[in-house]
């Protein structure tokens, strides 16, 4: 990647919904280069663009990291993809096989959860957390 | 409602979602601009496929350090430009990093790197072997009222 491109793509790293003459004014390149640029970011699949939500505002104040080790991997994924809690979920090496980071806005909702996945044949076992952000997505290409 | 469609796109256009909720565009705009003053929104970020740039290695680092080093594990992973997010963790440890690099090679020295400046009491690195959902809570209109 060009430094151009990456100059770009660092300034929607900033500030997602910056508007393009922003960027223009910023990197000193042309705002038709910047939307060209910004559109190929889209159809290379390089980018999505999120707004980042404080979830314990919005009523949701437990935020847990799940690390699952599962015999049926293929079960255990499914299963999991399909919970509305789910934000963040990775297929991870090591000691166990997925981390899921799930959101609850209530300890209830958040034990019930945990309750149905250790009745889960295919989970061999489970090591939760609490987590609490302290800065996303900074990395600068 | 709006809060998922920006979940999905923080760069739609308002007259867009305007005609996606039907609430007028001045009322969007007034909404979005007190979800980012009351920091609901925390920030707009472009999320990127790395691998797509080059960095072929995500990890998951734990750390766990004295109680005396705590702050400044947290400063040291703060001042890494590698470390992408960061988040406080209960149960035995203190800071879970999201790292992007290049290679394996170099997230062992950066892990290695950590330890020279802090005393860690542990550390554990899990690969992010695939990335199944990122950023996906809250991003569809079937999860209101969950």
């Amino acid at each position: 990647m060009k430094a151009k491109e990456r100059a770009v793509l660092n300034q929607l790293r900033r500030e997602s919904r910056i508007p393009l003459t922003a960027i223009a004014k910023v990197t000193g390149i042309p705002v038709s280069t910047v939307f060209k640029k910004v559109k190929r970011f889209h159809e290379q699949g390089l980018v999505r663009h999120a707004c980042l939500l404080d979830f314990d505002r919005l009523g949701f104040p437990l935020r847990v990291g799940v690390f699952l080790r599962a015999s049926k991997k293929s079960e255990v994924k499914k299963a999991l993809a399909s919970l509305p809690c789910l934000n963040n979920f990775y297929q991870v090496s090591g000691a166990y096989d997925f981390y899921a980071d799930m959101v609850f806005k209530d300890w209830h909702s958040y034990e019930s959860l945990l309750d149905k996945l250790k009745s889960m044949e295919a989970v061999q076992s489970i090591r939760a957390h609490f987590i609490q952000p302290v800065r996303q997505e900074v990395f600068e290409v | 409602m709006i809060l998922s469609h920006l979940r999905r796109d923080a760069r739609v256009k308002l007259t867009k979602l305007s005609r996606a909720t039907r609430i007028p565009v001045s009322t969007l705009f007034e909404k979005i601009r007190a979800y980012q003053v009351n920091s609901i929104v925390s920030k707009n970020a472009s999320l990127v496929d790395f691998t797509k740039l080059g960095y072929q290695a995500k990890a998951l680092v734990m750390f766990s350090a004295h109680r005396h080093d705590r702050d400044k594990l947290e400063q040291v992973l703060k001042r890494n430009r590698n470390v992408n997010s960061l988040f406080k963790v209960n149960n035995g440890w203190d800071f879970t990093a999201e790292v992007v690099f290049p290679g394996i090679k170099e997230v062992e020295e950066f892990v290695e790197e950590v330890e020279e400046q802090v005393r860690l009491k542990a550390k554990q690195v899990f690969y992010m072997v695939e990335e199944l959902k990122r950023e996906a809570f809250l991003s569809t209109p079937a999860h209101i009222g969950i």
